[in-house]
């Protein structure tokens, strides 16, 4: 509630002057996506300076483990995106399972958004739906035409005002604005790129095929009577086309 | 003396069929041994063992099954198969 008139002063600004704005978002999300439920609490942080963009959310609810074999390697800072819409960048941070990270471009907002004419207010602000398909998931966005920046949370965004809602429809993902202030924060684009996306996705389907083959050639021990199998199952939250 | 040859003769008859009854009870003991190992299926102990990897993003779950004569056995084979896993993730 303490937001609705910090927003509502914002947005009569806004027109007045493009600032940068520090923009706040309640993120929850399901860690056991497509395999069952553990929702997390996360804080999300989209800076916007004219036309660029940093985006990364910080877990307040901690991962519990099943066993001692469940492993979450979780940094600090988590789902990094960074955008230039001028240059039309988008680069997003990924974590490999050795808990090192890496810059990776990707397309900038590829998804086709359906927007309708259906509207409702969200803490005092007048939201119009869009619905969108992104690798294999669905999304509903609501967004604010007040507010008329492209941003989003994450990859999201490409619509005609910011993103202040934002779901996939089974919501493993939801994402709601919290809060919007003028910020001094400054940030600088990473220019370390190790991956395009396509390397990215390719060097997981290494993986796979590593684990896999692997797999295949396990030992059934010194006895006849031995037998071993492995499943493998990999879940990504972003699915690409084999 | 000729009682005494008749009672040696039959002391030597009595040990002899029981030696022979003896040796018959080892030989049917070993046949039993024998039909037993060639009836009796090895006793078989399967395990189930699963690790989850996960960053932000991708997760990778690894269940190996391991089945053997012993429990021992087949955890340790379980266990091998998830460090084997393990590594090719992590190292």
């Amino acid at each position: 509630m303490k937001y609705i008139f910090l927003i509502l002063i914002l947005i009569g600004c806004y027109s007045q002057a493009q600032d940068k704005l520090k923009i706040e978002y309640q993120v929850k999300f399901n860690d056991q996506y497509d395999r069952g439920r553990q929702d997390r609490m996360h804080k999300g942080y989209l800076f916007i300076d004219n036309s660029r963009s940093r985006y990364y959310t910080i877990q307040e609810t901690k991962y519990v483990p099943k066993n001692e074999n469940d492993i979450m390697i979780m940094p600090d800072t988590g789902n990094q995106v960074f955008i230039n819409s001028e240059q039309g960048m988008l680069i997003s941070e990924e974590l490999n399972m050795k808990g090192n990270t890496y810059f990776v471009t990707d397309s900038l907002y590829p998804m086709k958004w359906e927007v309708s004419d259906e509207v409702k207010k969200i803490d005092s602000i007048s939201c119009i739906k869009a619905e969108s398909f992104f690798r294999g998931r669905k999304y509903i966005a609501w967004f604010t035409p007040d507010i008329p920046l492209s941003f989003g949370p994450w990859k999201m965004g490409g619509l005609p005002g910011l993103i202040v809602d934002l779901h996939d429809k089974d919501e493993n993902l939801v994402i709601r604005l919290t809060g919007i202030a003028r910020s001094s924060q400054s940030f600088i684009m990473p220019d370390e790129i190790k991956y395009s996306m396509e390397d990215h996705v390719a060097e997981i389907r290494k993986l796979i095929k590593r684990l896999k083959s692997n797999s295949r050639a396990g030992s059934s021990g010194d006895c006849l009577t031995c037998q071993q199998q492995s499943v493998i199952q990999f879940f990504t939250w972003e699915k690409f086309p084999e | 003396m000729k009682r005494m040859i008749i009672a040696a003769v039959l002391l030597v008859s009595t040990v002899s069929v029981f030696a022979t009854d003896v040796r018959k009870g080892e030989v049917k003991n070993d046949q039993l041994i024998e039909r037993k190992i060639d009836q009796e299926e090895p006793p078989v102990c399967t395990v189930t063992m699963e690790t989850s990897i996960s960053v932000p993003g991708v997760s990778v779950k690894v269940s190996c099954s391991a089945s053997s004569s012993t429990c021992k056995e087949a955890i340790a084979m379980a266990n091998s198969c998830l460090d084997e896993a393990k590594k090719i993730l992590m190292d």
